[in-house]
């Protein structure tokens, strides 16, 4: 039965209205005194359930002109869950009234929501009930307002000059003692002290700026605590200052080893809401970047794993096999890890002359190196010893706490947004989705080097089967726009100019758009207000989700087992704070 | 004064001041270290007496072994690292008295035995001669063997106590 | 006192040697770089000098004219000395290992080692025990937890892998019948050990990897986990010293392995009557050759984790070991 009708004979009143969004994913608004209810009752209560929490965000309403219908609010909090059985996905909204509302927390429901309400707290200012410990997460613990507010300045320059008074930096400087009980850690066990060993945010086993505090005995983790937000660069306030085209290359810069793969979700997002339908020939090659980049992703995460374990050569190795794969997105898009290529209804370019040479060479050079790099770290009796059976967790823990990608398929889920929700042409590929038993670190590397083939094979497939046409959509929107009409008729040539100038005026409305990237589903939330920008711009990274989980599967082994949880995790600190 | 008395004095300021180190130092790790120097100082005599198999053992096990396990376990208990421990406490008392009660049993042993004193070379292959001394059943096997259970049982006993933890 | 032979010329090998393994030190660190870069597609150092062979030379140069930098958190005596123990020990270890015959030069007969003493074999290990204590002092007394942690796993380390050593080499000591190295080369006069001692070379060579903290067994500094482990609150020429001494020790470990189950400075029984000094060069190759060893095992496998090693220690090496001396006492016993 469909899903709004079930909950609506099941809650009857309490479903105050059901929203129209451009993503076709079933939008209701609930009662703040019962969204719980609701919320519980689709993780576990219908048939079939929508077990995991995907997203959870909120939007601050007050500045909002088009709302066509929607329940009055201030605030709204989003929670957008999906459903793997039914293959399907819901959102919940709830309106919050009131400057700085309170609401429910949902921590006891899913574990996993402890990060996202501190992200709402600390964005918006919303204060969760309930949670256990609503802290900020990712501005610093002195930062006065809340970011994501609409009075919250979007620019250094409305800020006012930057002063630090004595006071001030006094406060800072007491903000950064470490204190034990601040971070839920005892200090003194039943007759042992325990070590609290401060893991980076500078640590060549984090991978960027990652804070992990880890309570400590001997050398065994007894509870660790990661404290993200050192990266932070509010790509999300950005998105709400830029226009919808000149936001593409923030995106590249979320998973900064994904490049185009973070374009794409954005632009299907915005082409979702402008209704634009792309040519085959975009289409083919926005998928053959993707594949491409899915590859430079996981060669990199394949080097820096075998480095984290302490293998000092393969990621010599696989840096250089990288170089060649940036050969060939150079000569396509011009530029090597950002690229920024993808545009709103299109892609920058059209392939340039002898592409087919250089990604031809490529899929001939890079199976046979895979063979060596199997023998070299996957084969080693070592590597084994040091990643099977560390850091496991079931198939209902990574639904529970918002696993997705190759860390899902790791415990046995074929779940590839690839095969399930087909987008951008995946539907004309053939490809396996790679999955494996145990969900442990080296199941995790099995899923990817494998996926790296998959990737391989899609390359080829776009190679000998690249549609001829055009390389942007034929629509208005299409930014920039399509130039060849522009000198014939007085319409178009406005067209182009604002197009050029302001950037698309995207229609209001609301839009999801998520894709299978390298580390896991990237999604964009994108609220359009009908306005040159975003209205709101929500980032779901995956990344952010899987640190959350870190402590969980890490309590009880060593620190060498943390850094290779952290190797075989795949997160990038970027996509974690955005 | 022949090189060889200079060396002793130095061995001796090392292996008596280690000593002392051990009792007097506040920092229980550099108590340790002291009692490091102490067992060098003691191989140094061993060296001197041209006993240098015994030497060498005397770091081996009591250095590279005993010592380091010592350090091993203060290293382990942070607190007592970090901060400066007084090196004495209630039973000061009772040590005082069995400290004293040592000393004088040993006073009297050094000087009721007579200490034969002997002009012979060292042989050439005093390690040869010292194992067939510690296994030939002429000499000194049955305290050998005896030492050797009594290590065992202590390994054993070990074991078990911290196994029951 | 016969000066010339008593003073002069123990004066002058100590000198000679000294001199030969700093060099050795800081060319392996060079030597390691080059192989590196070639198992992983790269140059390696190749601007200072033709080959990039004076690297070592520049990079000594930036060490000492680095600023001397002692944190105010640690204990400082004990923090300065440490390196100077790692050092020290690493230099000393060589004074026992004869690195050619007894050959004529200059009309004297002089003997290509420093010191020939009858427990040569045990003085390795005693030092070996020593050195180790620069590692511990110097975790310890930076007062920093990954220091700390580094030593900790450096002292855990120690004591396991000593006893394998002993072990290992105890075999070879019933075999030889002696524990002076030189007499244990001649021994190998026709075979080196390594042919009658298979088991107790691979058990010995697993443990002086450990006891040199090598990759995979260089636990204590583990960059991605530890930071630099021991070596986090070092720099400039105390660093240099460690850095320097982990280096000479691979040297003088790779000496020791030649020694013991190589046959040093002996040819195969095939080929013996060359002049004595060829047989210095024939240990170098040797050392080379051990040398190259420990970089191929450093560039090709991860590392493993620092209880399960300790558990391998304990529960497969050591048992390994006694089964070997058990099994060479029986035949020495009965054969």
């Amino acid at each position: 039965m469909d899903i709004s009708r079930e909950l609506r004979e099941r809650f009857g009143p309490a479903i105050v209205a059901e929203q129209e969004t451009r993503d076709g994913i079933p939008t209701l608004w609930v009662a703040q005194d019962r969204f719980r209810q609701v919320l519980a009752y689709l993780k576990s209560g219908t048939d079939r359930p929508y077990a995991m929490l995907y997203d959870l965000t909120a939007i601050d309403e007050r500045a909002r002109t088009q709302r066509k219908g929607q329940p009055a609010a201030d605030f709204t909090v989003v929670y957008h869950l999906l459903s793997f059985t039914r293959n399907h996905d819901v959102r919940v909204k709830v309106a919050l009234a009131g400057a700085y509302p309170v609401t429910a927390s949902i921590t006891d429901l899913w574990p996993a929501a402890n990060w996202y309400e501190r992200e709402v707290w600390d964005m918006f200012g919303i204060t969760f009930e309930g949670h256990p410990h609503l802290a900020r997460i990712l501005m610093p613990s002195t930062w006065e307002g809340h970011p994501l507010r609409k009075e919250h300045p979007a620019r250094g320059t409305e800020m006012g000059p930057f002063r630090l008074p004595v006071e001030k930096q006094e406060r800072e400087e007491e903000a950064l003692l470490f204190h034990p009980e601040e971070w839920g850690l005892e200090r003194h066990g039943e007759d042992t002290d325990f070590v609290f060993l401060n893991l980076g945010p500078q640590h060549p086993g984090t991978h960027g700026l990652l804070r992990i505090v880890l309570q400590l005995d001997g050398e065994v983790i007894l509870d660790a605590v990661p404290d993200i937000g050192y990266h932070h660069r509010g790509a999300e306030k950005m998105a709400e200052r830029q226009t919808w085209h000149t936001f593409i290359p923030y995106t590249d810069r979320i998973d900064y080893l994904g490049g185009v793969l973070n374009n794409l979700p954005y632009v299907l997002a915005v082409e979702t809401l402008a209704g634009i339908e792309v040519p085959d020939r975009v289409k083919v090659i926005r998928v053959m970047m993707a594949e491409l980049f899915r590859i430079a992703s996981h060669l990199v995460w394949y080097g820096t794993f075998a480095q984290d374990v302490g293998q000092l050569t393969p990621v010599f190795l696989m840096f250089t096999d990288r170089e060649r794969l940036f050969d060939i997105v150079e000569a396509i898009t011009g530029g090597r890890m950002h690229p920024s290529w993808f545009r709103i209804g299109g892609v920058a370019q059209d392939l340039p002359r002898g592409w087919d040479g250089l990604v031809r060479d490529f899929l001939d050079y890079l199976p046979p190196r895979l063979k060596e790099y199997d023998k070299l770290v996957m084969g080693n009796p070592i590597f084994k010893a040091r990643t099977q059976g560390i850091g496991a967790y079931t198939l209902e823990e990574a639904v529970e706490w918002g696993v997705t990608g190759p860390g899902l398929r790791a415990c046995g889920l074929e779940w590839d947004f690839r095969k399930k929700r087909p987008y951008s042409g995946y539907e004309g590929f053939e490809f396996e989705v790679p999955t494996a038993q145990r969900g442990d670190c080296y199941d995790r590397a099995v899923v990817r080097v494998e996926e790296m083939r998959q990737s391989l094979r899609i390359i080829e497939q776009c190679l000998d089967n690249m549609p001829a046409g055009q390389y942007k959509a034929d629509h208005p929107l299409t930014t920039p726009p399509r130039k060849e009409r522009t000198m014939h008729d007085i319409e178009t040539l406005i067209a182009h100019f604002l197009g050029v100038s302001w950037g698309p005026v995207i229609p209001a409305g609301e839009a999801f758009f998520g894709i299978e990237a390298s580390k896991g589903n990237t999604g964009y939330y994108l609220i359009s207000d009908g306005g040159i920008h975003a209205y709101r711009a929500r980032i779901r990274a995956p990344s952010f989700p899987h640190i959350q989980m870190v402590p969980e599967i890490s309590r009880g082994l060593m620190v060498p087992d943390l850094i290779a949880i952290l190797g075989s995790v795949d997160f990038v600190l970027a996509d974690v704070d955005r | 004064m022949t090189v060889s008395q200079v060396v002793f004095i130095l061995l001796s300021i090392a292996a008596l001041g280690g000593a002392l180190g051990v009792v007097f130092a506040r920092n229980l790790f550099r108590a340790a270290l002291a009692l490091v120097l102490s067992f060098v100082g003691v191989a140094g005599f061993y060296v001197l007496l041209e006993a240098e198999f015994l030497a060498m053992v005397q770091i081996l096990v009591y250095v590279g072994a005993i010592a380091i396990l010592i350090i091993f376990a203060i290293m382990l208990s942070r607190r007592m690292m970090s901060s400066e421990t007084q090196p004495w406490n209630e039973q000061w008392v009772g040590a005082v008295v069995v400290a004293a009660a040592l000393f004088a049993a040993l006073v009297f042993i050094l000087s009721r035995v007579d200490w034969p004193a002997t002009e012979a070379q060292v042989p050439a292959d005093s390690i040869s001669q010292l194992g067939q001394a510690l296994v030939s059943p002429d000499f000194y096997v049955l305290p050998f063997e005896v030492a050797s259970v009594l290590l065992l049982v202590a390994l054993v006993g070990a074991v078990i106590i911290a196994r029951e933890q | 006192m016969d000066w010339v032979a008593d003073f002069w010329i123990p004066l002058i090998k100590a000198v000679v040697v000294v001199l030969v393994l700093l060099l050795g030190g800081a060319y392996m660190t060079w030597g390691e770089r080059k192989i590196c870069a070639r198992f992983q597609v790269r140059y390696g150092p190749n601007r200072a000098g033709p080959f990039g062979i004076l690297q070592p030379l520049a990079d000594a140069v930036k060490a000492i004219f680095k600023e001397e930098i002692v944190p105010n958190h640690v204990d400082k005596i004990i923090y300065v000395m440490a390196p100077g123990i790692s050092f020290a020990a690493v230099l000393i270890t060589f004074a026992v290992i004869p690195f050619g015959p007894e050959v004529d030069l200059f009309g004297q007969r002089v003997g290509l080692w420093v010191g020939d003493i009858e427990v040569g074999l045990l003085f390795l290990l005693a030092i070996a025990a020593l050195g180790s204590y620069g590692i511990v002092l110097g975790g310890w007394s930076s007062n920093n937890k990954y220091s700390l942690l580094g030593a900790l796993r450096a002292a855990a380390q120690m004591i396991s892998y000593e006893l394998i050593l002993g072990i290992s080499l105890l075999a070879v000591v019933l075999l030889a019948g002696s524990l002076n190295l030189r007499e244990i080369v001649d021994f190998q006069g026709t075979w080196p050990l390594l042919v009658l001692q298979p088991l107790g070379f691979l058990i010995f060579l697993i443990a002086i990897l450990a006891e040199s903290n090598r990759s995979p067994f260089d636990l204590p500094e583990t960059e991605n986990e530890l930071v630099s482990g021991f070596m986090t609150e070092y720099g400039g020429i105390k660093f240099a010293l460690y850095f320097i001494a982990e280096y000479t020790a691979m040297v003088v470990n790779s000496a020791i392995v030649v020694t013991i189950f190589l046959g040093g400075w002996k040819w195969p029984a095939l080929i013996s009557d060359l002049h004595p000094l060829a047989g210095v060069g024939l240990f170098l190759a040797k050392v080379l050759f051990v040398l190259f060893l420990y970089v191929w095992i450093r560039a090709s496998i991860p590392r493993v984790r620092f209880d399960k090693f300790m558990r391998f220690s304990w529960k497969f090496m050591l048992p390994l070991a006694f089964v070997n001396l058990l099994a060479t006492a029986a035949v020495v016993a009965f054969l």
